[in-house]
Formats: C-alpha cells, structure tokens, sequence
C-alpha cells in the first residue's frame, strides 16, 4: 500500500458497486450510456490499480490500458449527457471519436502525450509512480476541454428550457469538474508522486451516487432485489475484511492463544456489526435509486381507482381522495371543491378536521377560469403570475396563503371542471415530479368517479324531488312518513296537509303559469318556514304535506299558521294587484296525541283537511275523534260560485253598474249585453257553472272604469284626439282599482283586465297575447267587440250581423282567439245565442 | 419572490408575461379583473364607516347599483375624514399616507391613504413600467440589477418618493446619488453629484415628471461647462472609466469646435427613460434630442397610484386592471357638470369608450383604496380600442390635460379661479374684470394667461403697465402656492403671461349677449368670441 494504492482500490470498489447496481437494471438508452461511463471509469481506475500491483502481463499493459478508460471517459459523459436532455443531433460526435481516437493510438506508439510512469524507490521496498509530463500533455487537456465544452454546452441549452435538468445535473457537473482539476494537479510539482486523478475520481463516484440517490438523476426499473443488496453489501464486506485481517498482523505475535482468540473473537464481532450496517445503507440507497416509490403509488392508484369505481357517493369519493394524495405524496393538506347546481364550487371535504364547508368559489372565480383554460397539476405559484390572480380578493389571497396551498389540481372530464383539489405544501420537501405524474393520474380517475357520482346523486334527488317545486314527491314522502314515525314514534311526530283553496279556479282564471308560479311561491314559503326542523312534501296537484318530528299539535299548528299569514301575502305585493289573495285549508295531526301510526295519521290529517274546507276554507283543523262523525258522502262540498252565492252579491254589481248608468247609460246596456255573449260563449265552450257565473258578472262590471273617465270625454261625439284616447284606455286600470277594493269580487280581475288584450299581442294594457291572455278575458273581448259592432251609436248605424260576424271571422288569430272566435259565430247563426239590438240611450260610446 | 431572484432564474417570458400580461387580455378579461375588484373594494368600503358616511345606511348590492347610487365625488368630500388621517373610518389600515397640494382647497395639502394591498400592486404595475421602457418589442426587455437610475424626485410624502422604496424590495438599482444623500442636497446640487456619480457608474435609467427632467438633463450642460473652469473637471473625472472619459474628452472637443453644449446622450445610453405629470407632449422632443431616447409616458397620482403606462411604440397609454376601477365622463357632460355642480354626470366604463372621444376620468381607487368615484381632475382621449403595433385589444389614451377649471403647469402647480382671485386680492391691484388660459410659449411651455380689464378710476391715479401686473400677481402667486414658487427656483420658469385689455372689453362682450361659463380656461367659442372683440378694438383703432 506504499504506491497510493488505496486510492486506487477506493476508486474500483465504488465504480464496482455502481456497476453491480446498474447490470441487473432493465436496460433503456441512458443506462446504457451511464453503464458506459461507468466501464470506462472502471477500466480506468483497475488499469491503474493493476499497474501500481504491478501485475501481469506488465506496467506498461495495464497503464494503456488505464489511459484507454482515461480516453473513453469524455466521450462516454458526452453520450450519456446527450442521452439525458435528449439531444438528438450527434453528428459532431464522430469528430470527438476520431480525435481522441488518433490521440491515443498516438500515444500508445509513442508515449508523448501521456508518457508512461517512471517507477522510483523510496526506502527499502517502498515505490511511487512519478509521471514526467511534456508540454505535449496539453493536447490531452485541449481535446478533453472542447468535448467538456460541448457537453456544458448542451446542459445550460436543455437548462433554459426546463430548471429540472439545470438542478439534476449539478452534481455530475462538480464530478466533472474535480476530475479535471485532479488532472490538472498532477502538473504541479507539489503532488508529485500522488495520484490526484485516482482521488478526483474518488469524488466524483461521490458525486454520482449523490445524483442518484438524492437528485433522482434517473430512475431504474425493478431491480430492487435483495440480491443486488446481498452481493453489494458482500462485495464491501470481502473489502473491509481484507484490510482488517491485514490488519492483525500489526498485533505482537507474542501473544498467547486464547488472547489471539479473543482478538479474533472482536475482529469477527466487528465485521458482523458492519455487515448489518453496510446491509442498510445499501439497501437505503438501492431503493432511493430504484422505483420502489413509483410501484407504491401505482399500487396505490390502482387501489384508489378500484374504490372508486364501487361507490356512487361523491363525499366517499371526496373522502378516499384526500386520503390517498396524503398518503402517497405526503401533502399536509388536501382541499376539495365540488361543482354545485349553481355552478359555483363548494368546499365539500378537507383533510383537517377544522372543515371550510363555507368556502366557496363562485362560478366567475378567476381560478376556475384559469384552470379551465389550462391541463395538469398547475403550481400556485405560476397562477400567481397570470394576470387571472390579478382578480383574486386579497382575502382569497390571505387564505390561500394561510393554507399553504401549493398546488392546484383541476379534476376535468373533457371540457367539465368538476372539481378542484388545493394542495398544501408537503412539509419540508417540495413536490416532485413523480408527485406531479402521480397527481395528475389520480385526477383523471377521479373526475370521472366524481362527475359519474354527481350524475346519479342528481338523478337519484330528482326522483325524489318534484319538479315544480323543488319539494320532495308524493313517492318519497310515503317512504319518509314510515321511516319517521318509526324512528319517533316513542316521541312525537306532527303531519300537515295543506290545500291550497279554490285553486282549480286559479287556474282558470290566471292560466295554468300563475298557478304554477303560485305552487313555487308557496312551497319556498314551506320549505322556509319550516328550515331543517321537518320534511315538506308536494302530496298531490295543489296539497303539500309537512312531517314534522319531534313537533308537538301546538308547535305544529304555530308553524303551519305562519305559513298561512305569509300564503295570503303573496299577492298582496303591487306587482301582483290582479291576482286573488291565495289561502290554505289544513289539517293536523299527530302521534302520539291522536293517532298511533302512519296510516292512521295520514288519514286524520286528510279528514281534518275535509273539515276544513267544509268549514268555508281558509282555515286549519286540528284532528280531534269527534271530526270522524262530521265526514259525509263528499256531496255537499261547498261552492263560493253557485248561483245561490251569486245572488249574494248581485246587488253590489247592481248598485255599481247603477253609478256608472248615471254617468253613461249607454254603458249598462252594453254590459248586460256583454254579460249575455259571453256567458253563453262560456257554456258553449261547456266551461264549468263557475266559471260561467265569473265571467257573467265581469261582463257586467267590465267597464265599470268609466267611472272615472270625464264625461266630456265619454260622451264626446265624434273622434277622440289621441290624448283623449289615452284617458279612455285608463278606463281598464280604473276597473281593476274599484273592483279590487271589493275581496268578494276580486275573481272577475282577470277578465275585465284583459279584455282590451288582442290575441296579437297589439292590444292594451298589458300587450300580452295568445294563451298568456286569461280565458275569461279572451271570452269578454269577443262579447265585447260583438256587441260595439251590431250596437248603434250616434256617430255610426248599427252594423248589419253578417258583416260583423265576417269581420269575426277576419280578425280570428288577429283580434280574438282563432279557437273561440268560430264557436262565437256558430252559437249565433246557429240561434243558441240570441242577438240583441239595443236602442241608442246615449250619444256616447267610444269602446 | 423578489423581481431580482425572477431575473436570476433567466426565464424572460415568464417575467413578462407576469408584469406586462395585461396589455395582451381582451376587453372582456380586462373587464372580468375590473369588476371582480370592484365588487372587492365595495364589499371593503361600504363596510367602513367612510362607506356609512356616503350611502347613509343603504346597501350596494352590484356595480350597477354602486354607480346609481354613489355621486361623483371630489376630495373636499373625504377631507374630514382623511385630514385628521382618521384610519378608523377607513375600508383598510393604510401603512402610508401621501401628500400633495390642495388645488383650491379649504386645507394647503390634502393626503391620501395607501394600504398593504395598493403598494403591493404598485409595485407590481411599476416594475412593468420599468420593463417596458428598456423594450423594443413585445417581449423584449433589459433590466439588471447592477443598473442606476438618476435620481429626479421628490420624496416621500410626495407619490414619486414611493418609488425607490419600492424598487429597493425588487431589485437593487442604485439610485444616483443615493436616496439618503439626495434628500439632504439642494436641487442643482442633487444633479451635478448625480451625473458625476453617473460618469463613473453609468446611468441605464431615468424617470421624473416631464418638466423636471428636462431641467435636469439641461443642467448637464451646464455640468460640463463648468468642468471647463479646472479644480472641479478633475475631481469630476476621477474615477471614470477609461472609455468614458475618452469619450468625454472628445465629445468636450467636438462641442467646443462647434460652439454647442454637450447634452447627455453623448455620454449615456438610458435603457429606459420615463417620465410623467402634465404637459409631456411639450417636453418630449426635446429629451429625446437631449437622450438619443424617447420618453415614456406614464401616469401616476397621489390619489389614484400608478394607473397607466405607454408601450415600445409610445403611441398612447394603457391602464392597469387592478389599479383603479375605471369611468369616464364624456366632454359634454363635463361641460354640463361643471357649469351645474349639481348635475350628476354620466359616465362609461372601458370598454365603452370611443376612439378620438375625450373624456375626464372617475376612479375608484382599488384594494381597500378611500376613494370611490373620484374626480381626480384629468383629461384623456382615447386613441384607439386595439393597436396592431402593440398587439393589443383594450383601450389606450393620451394625456390631454386637467379639466378645465384647473390650470397646471408643467405638473408643479395647479392653479384656480379661487388661487387667481385670492392673489388679486392680496396684490390690491384694482382689477375690474379677468379672463385666464393655459396657452403654450412657442407652442412648447405652458404658461398663464391673464386677460386682465383694471378698475378705470385707479388707470388715473396708478401707474399700472403689464409688466408692473405680472409682477405683482407673481409675487403673490408664489407668495400663496409653493408649488408655484418651487416653478421658479427649480424650473426657472415665470409662467405668467398678462395681456391688459383695454376699459369695456368685458362689458362689450356681455353686450353682445355673450358671458363666461367661467373664468379659468372659458369654453372656446367663448374665448374665440372675446378675442375678436379685443382684436376688433385695436383695428378700430389704427384705423381712427
């Protein structure tokens, strides 16, 4: 060991173990181009262990030999390093080849580049290696320096394009650089004699294994066997051993036997101990190079996505999520916003137990914008370098920035964002590229689960759901009304049902969209007032019905009044000054007060519903067993339209066609007249008693507006001026405000506000058309217009009924409804409605 | 991370598509960051008991909303609240309050608040300012740590003086000379040291308002005249790389030969050259004749922050998204404001402005910013929607000037109906009657015009030519504004122009059934008008 050999030996058992590391690997490209390195670092540092052992065949064998590696090296860095930022033009390659080839062969005939060592005693046995170089040596450092150049060349390119390679490949950049400044040491007188090359190739083995094992220089494929381990940590064992049992002799021989034992004994306790040591940190090494992580988190992608695809339940989902991204890329914490009906993204699960489920990010969120532009697992930090963060809030930015979010994972299935996953930072390591892969696949599962598990939650609550209302079905409530009274059964439990009143005539009037903007109006009001307390259903057409656990009959019959007082005060708003005052008819009752299971609950609360409407409506009734006697045969359900009702308020129609009849005489005959028509159009069209009865009494009343128009305009002969025409149209709204002072009237609103309409929309005051105009209404214009038409005034003769009915017939689908029009005009020539000529009371009469 | 550590790590377009990014969003992207911050500051605001004071218990629910039903204001309107500097009243904490001159104020100065979160994005819009006055082309930009900039600012409480403490948290460009240093040396002092330290180190940037750089880059001249006088010339030179001082020696001789002054360019090459404040457009020729380099514009405000910058092409400026929420208030409903003050005017947001149309500016000051519909007092006219030279799809204006009622010279001073009139009064000069305008001297530097009618009984009993006028009023302008008087010691500039007009004028022009709207630079047509009766009056004249 007199010659610097160790140096030597440290240098081979390091390129050794890199290369018993690297031969089992499955081969791609750039293993094979690192392999070479390694051979030719290996070829290089044996050589010239074989030369200081001055082993056969001789000296100068094993010095070309080592020189050969020496020579191979630059080339094989060079390939290797175009292998790993993936350069493809090679074609400057064969240049290097051929110089440093000539260079060489050069060299082994002559000796004058790199001249062979000169052997020189010092002391007895003890002998160095001195090299005597020439300025020649310097062609050797230009050819090695330009293929170095080339290769920095490349790096710092590849670099500029991705900081990854500029980080990976620091390390064999130093090793490198050592190498040649340990070459470029054996100049200098001062180390004379020692092998500063071999040393800077000690380091830069250093420098590889550093690359490989902490800068995941690359990875290798399957090859973390334990046989690698074993033969690896054999191979250091054989190593240290020999220097140890060389060791021993240093030990006086003097001693006796069972010292020597015991010296023996400690030297073998020694090597075991260092086994197991080197056995570890082989094994730490082998699989930090090796892709034992990588099989991890495809073992665990492949579970998650297992799991995954047996659950529909998108919290699962979420759950299992967060759990595997902590558990693979060790993120502190991972935050996850799901798409909403609204479009917005809710925080719907976080990792901590804290919980952010009011975190919201709405639907023109500036980072739902940005990743839906953009693919992949963006940084948080690139996002705050777009112009898009230029619009977060600066309390967004606090919270993000308190999370420590880092990372941004949109889950996208083709153009739908379905979620968004936050990622906190993952301690004290960053994210890796691996992470980035391994989230970026999770990803791609997931939307999929998700946007799948969110279409079937969807599906699943719209089949619960009615679709009008938004409340739950009639289905769902009779499944609910069991499982609830089970569950309460030893508490208590309250059902309502609740009718709206006279709503088939709601209908009729205002059309089926303001019954169905009534039915929404009223369910918000349930579905408000009774919060998270109860369970509100649609039960039938215009019955909702309320379970309401835990309720005793007051409570319940508290709530269910507040829901009437705010049901009445829907259309008292100004917007809504034609409709009907909306009231509720209602039934209650409640386990275990008066009823002991869920039918029989059902059933009371229906009869109380019977009662109550019995009982002239508007108004709730709580179950009690004396109700049970007051159901009859259902015939005598009451009719607020029957004529019996109607002569009730005939004298009020009277006493205000009167008033108008002092103003306008000519007035009160019309509207009888029109009374007449339409009632019979309404029978023709075989509309119901009630509905008759309605439109008779708003033909009476339809111009009952005239009041409030001056005289002098209504009783001007000749044209109106178009400002007068303007005060004459107000007669319509005037109307509205006198009948609607009078509640008992107030059904009749929908036709005489509607009359002046034209199925064309053209008419006034409302420029509605087609079915949007009520029924009632589209019945008074053609009354109305029939009778202005065959009616005589002082300004024109009455019109012969032919051509009024042609002019019918004309203005269908104009005018009037195409539907109604033609049964008007059959109904009169076929005699069912009579016509009436009336005498001209009054000079007056502009309609 | 610091803007330095972004240029060490090389990658240019990733810089530029940070900081200059926004001159590539379209109308409705830029419209998206307009209003989500809006919706931002009114959230912020109307929470304040600042908000409280103006909506008087009313909520704000959208930006329409806010627009009907917050008035234009004007700084008279948060004066008690940020006078007194009462931060508890305010949307946010402010970490620093800016000063400036009250034009016509009930206080000398009014001051405005600046948050965490303004600074924050002033320093980001102003780092974009930098980098696009080194640019030739988008994308293309030269900055580097080892770069000076020469000092021409005033400092802090003044808005300019923000900018090196900025600059200093980004990148380490050395100011010359040194901010501490400049802050304690006189004007003309501050500028010799600056070029001498330039001719050592260098200057690679330089940025000021418009007027005053242009004073400054004149001062060099002088600079290398009085390196002619010897003691100082070596003590200048000592130091100065070999290079320069060959080039200096020669560029000495050649201007000696010609008989010219040596101007700047001579020496430096700026990589960028920025300057801002009123009147530019007068200035700009000029310094680019003196620097081999354009200036360019770009806007920033005691009130509003740093709102808008020119590109490469120097063709029109463009304003941040997230500095100020923008509105735009067409001239004619200007006209109609300012004749009734109680007329609330209309207003249009970006993208409905109209190219060649001119308009004075409303901002709602961004990030927890005080003020909201803020008259600030500017003229713009908006000179296109997209640009193919710049690549761009929003609009860019160009400074037109204050809003009529204000005079401003050369960004110094600002001067009013209320300013003029109170110096009449302390002059006790008996003025009948006055007319004033802003006109520029060889249609290059601004100056005052008054047109001034003097009572008839004191023409008898006064000695009272235009000249013995000028300087009284002078002397209590600066007396009265020190705005006005730091004109006269810094710029050298005596602004005031007086034409006496002869007894009748004024009231020939009211018989004609014409009057002023008002004093301070009138509507055209009615200047146009009195002009002709001037001028008439002195035909007359020769001709009797």
């Amino acid at each position: 060991m007199n010659n610097y050999e160790w140096v030597s030996i440290l240098c081979v058992f390091c390129y050794t173990c890199l290369l018993m590391t690297f031969i089992p690997a499955i081969g791609n490209r750039m293993v094979r181009s690192f392999l070479g390195i390694l051979l030719a670092m290996l070829l290089w540092t044996g050589g010239s262990y074989c030369m200081r052992l001055q082993l056969f065949p001789s000296i100068d064998f094993w010095f070309h030999t080592s020189i050969l590696g020496l020579f191979i090296l630059p080339y094989a860095f060079l390939l290797f390093i175009q292998e790993y930022v993936n350069h493809k033009n090679r074609k400057g390659n064969l240049i290097w080849f051929l110089l440093l080839g000539v260079l060489y062969v050069f060299n082994v005939v002559t000796e004058k580049v790199i001249p062979a060592p000169r052997i020189e005693q010092i002391g007895g046995t003890q002998i160095r290696f001195i090299y005597d170089f020439n300025w020649m040596v310097s062609l050797a450092f230009i050819v090695f320096s330009l293929v170095l150049l080339h290769m920095l060349g490349l790096i710092l390119i590849a670099a500029k394009k991705d900081k990854h390679y500029r980080k990976q490949l620091v390390p064999i950049e130093i090793g490198i650089f050592i190498m040649f400044l340990g070459h470029v040491f054996l100049l200098f007188p001062l180390f004379r004699g020692f092998p500063t090359d071999l040393l800077s190739g000690f380091f830069n083995a250093i420098c590889m294994i550093y690359a490989l094992s902490k800068r995941k220089l690359f990875r290798l494929q399957l090859l973390a066997s334990r046989t690698s381990c074993y033969s690896i940590t054999g191979l250091i064992v054989l190593f240290f051993s020999y220097f140890i049992v060389s060791g021993i002799d240093y030990f006086p021989s003097s001693h006796d036997k069972s010292s020597s034992i015991k010296i023996m004994m400690v030297f073998v306790f020694l090597i075991l101990i260092s086994t197991m040591i080197i056995y570890q940190l082989v094994k730490k090494f082998l699989s930090a190079i090796f892709i034992r992580e990588e099989l991890r988190k495809s073992e665990n992608l492949k579970e998650f996505t297992h799991s995954v695809t047996k659950t529909l339940n998108v919290q699962e989902i979420l759950e299992q999520l967060a759990s595997v991204i902590q558990q693979t890329v060790k993120a502190k914490n991972v935050y996850i916003c799901v798409t909403d009906n609204e479009g917005n993204y809710t925080m719907q699960h976080s990792a901590t137990s804290l919980g952010y489920s009011s975190f919201v990010l709405t639907k023109s969120h500036p980072i739902l914008s940005f990743l839906k532009k953009n693919d992949g697992c963006i940084s948080y930090r690139r996002f705050k370098r777009t112009q898009s963060y230029k619009s977060m809030w600066e309390q967004e930015k606090r919270l993000f920035n308190d999370w420590g979010i880092e990372y941004l994972l949109p889950l996208k299935t083709e153009e739908d964002l379905v979620g968004i996953v936050l990622l906190s930072a993952k301690g004290k390591s960053e994210y890796t590229h691996e992470d980035i892969d391994f989230l970026v696949s999770i990803s791609s599962v997931s939307s999929i689960a998700v946007k799948n598990s969110k279409l079937y939650e969807k599906a699943f609550e719209e089949a619960r759901r009615d679709e009008l209302t938004g409340l739950f079905n009639r289905k769902c409530f009779f499944g609910t009304l069991d499982v609830l009274v089970e569950k309460y059964k030893d508490k208590s439990l309250a059902l309502a049902i609740l009718s709206i009143d006279d709503f088939t005539l709601y209908n009729q009037l205002y059309g089926a969209k303001e019954g169905d903007i009534a039915l929404q109006k009223i369910a918000r009001i349930i579905e408000s007032t009774l919060g998270e307390d109860g369970f509100a259903a649609r039960y039938k057409g215009k019955v909702f019905s309320l379970i309401m656990p835990e309720y005793d009959i007051y409570r319940a019959k508290m709530t269910v009044d507040k829901i009437c007082e705010q049901v009445k005060d829907i259309n008292s708003t100004a917007d809504n000054y034609r409709l009907k005052v909306l009231t509720l008819s209602g039934g209650i009752c409640g386990i275990p007060y008066t009823a002991s299971n869920a039918q029989e609950l059902l059933y009371n609360a229906e009869l109380s519903v019977y009662n109550a409407k019995r009982s002239g409506k508007n108004t709730i009734k709580v179950y009690s067993v004396s109700d049970e006697n007051t159901q009859t045969d259902g015939q005598s359900q009451s009719s607020l339209y029957n004529s019996q009702a109607y002569s009730e308020y005939a004298p009020t129609i009277y006493a205000l066609t009167a008033a108008i009849d002092t103003k306008d005489h000519y007035t009160f005959g019309h509207s009888k007249n029109v009374a007449y028509y339409a009632a019979e159009l309404a029978k023709g069209l075989h509309l119901d008693s009630d509905h008759v009865e309605i439109i008779r009494e708003a033909g009476l009343l339809h111009d009952i507006g005239k009041i409030g128009i001056p005289e002098d305009i209504l009783n001007k002969p000749g044209k109106l001026t178009s400002e007068e025409y303007e005060i004459m149209k107000g007669h319509v709204e005037n109307s509205i405000g006198i009948i609607k002072h009078l509640p008992s009237l107030d059904y009749v609103i929908p036709a005489v506000i509607g009359h002046h309409e034209r199925y064309d929309g053209r008419g006034y005051p409302r420029r509605i058309g087609g079915e949007d105009i009520p029924l009632s209404a589209r019945i008074l214009c053609i009354a109305d217009s029939f009778d202005a038409m065959i009616s005589k005034r002082s300004y024109k003769q009455s019109m012969p009924l032919e051509r009024a009915l042609r002019i019918m017939r004309e203005e269908s689908g104009k005018q009037f409804d195409p539907e109604l029009a033609p049964v008007f005009i059959e109904l009169v020539e076929s005699g069912t409605i009579q016509v009436i000529h009336s005498e001209l009371l009054s000079i007056s009469g502009k309609n | 991370m610091k803007f330095e550590e972004k240029l060490n790590e090389g990658n240019k377009q990733e810089i530029w598509d940070e900081y200059c990014g926004f001159l590539d969003l379209s109308m409705e992207d830029y419209m998206t960051i307009q209003k989500r911050l809006l919706l931002e500051q009114i959230d912020l605001w109307s929470k304040s008991r600042l908000g409280q004071k103006f909506l008087k218990e009313k909520t704000v629910s959208d930006i329409e909303d806010f627009r009907n039903t917050i008035p234009i204001t004007t700084y008279r309107d948060y004066s008690d609240v940020l006078l007194q500097k009462n931060k508890d009243m305010l949307p946010q904490d402010p970490v620093l309050w800016i000063q400036t001159t009250w034009e016509g104020g009930t206080n000398p100065v009014k001051v405005a608040p600046y948050t965490k979160s303004m600074l924050e994005t002033y320093k980001k819009n102003m780092m974009a300012c930098f980098l696009l006055s080194t640019s030739e082309k988008k994308g293309d930009f030269d900055i580097s740590a080892k770069d000076h900039i020469l000092y021409a600012l005033a400092p802090l409480p003044f808005a300019t003086g923000i900018l090196p403490v900025l600059l200093k948290e980004e990148i380490d460009i050395k100011f010359l000379p040194p901010v501490e240093e400049a802050q304690n040396l006189s004007f003309s002092e501050r500028n010799k040291k600056g070029f001498k330290l330039g001719l050592k180190q260098g200057i690679e940037f330089f940025f000021g308002l418009g007027s005053v750089t242009y004073y400054v880059s004149k001062s060099f001249a002088s600079l290398s005249g009085g390196g002619q006088k010897g003691g100082s010339l070596k003590q200048t030179l000592t130091g100065v790389s070999l290079d320069r001082l060959l080039k200096y020696v020669k560029t000495q001789r050649n201007c000696k030969k010609n008989g010219t002054s040596m101007a700047p360019k001579d020496l430096f090459q700026l990589k960028g050259f920025m300057c801002a404040g009123t009147d530019n457009q007068y200035y700009k020729d000029d310094l680019e004749d003196l620097w081999g380099i354009r200036p360019m514009e770009l806007f920033a405000g005691t009130e509003p922050t740093i709102i808008g910058t020119e590109t490469w092409t120097r063709s029109g400026m463009y304003f941040f998204p997230d500095a100020c929420f923008y509105e735009f208030i067409p001239d004619d409903e200007m006209e109609k404001s300012l004749a009734d003050p109680s007329y609330q005017p209309k207003t249009l947001l970006m993208d409905e402005v109209v190219p060649g149309e001119k308009y004075e500016i409303v901002l709602t000051v961004l990030k927890g910013g005080a003020f909201v519909r803020y008259r600030v007092g500017d003229m713009y006219r908006c000179v296109g929607k997209t640009n193919k030279e710049d690549e761009t799809f929003i609009p860019r204006f160009q400074y037109v000037d204050r809003i009529p009622t204000i005079i401003d010279i050369a960004g110094f001073t600002r001067i009013t109906e209320t300013s003029i009139e109170t110096a009449m009064d302390l002059s006790g000069l008996n003025i009948q009657n006055w007319v004033a305008r802003k006109e520029y001297l060889d249609e290059k530097r601004p100056l005052l015009h008054i047109f001034v009618e003097m009572h008839k009984d004191s023409m008898v009993t006064t000695g009272m030519s235009q000249q013995i006028i000028k300087e009284h009023l002078s002397i209590y302008f600066r007396y009265l504004d020190h705005d006005y008087k730091d004109l006269n010691i810094i710029l050298g500039m005596d602004p005031l122009k007086i034409t006496l007009v002869k007894h009748g004028t004024f009231e020939q022009f009211e018989t004609e059934g014409d009057s002023f709207s008002r004093k301070v630079n009138p509507p055209l047509s009615e200047m146009n008008h009195f002009l002709r009766i001037l001028s008439g009056i002195r035909e007359d004249r020769r001709f009797k």
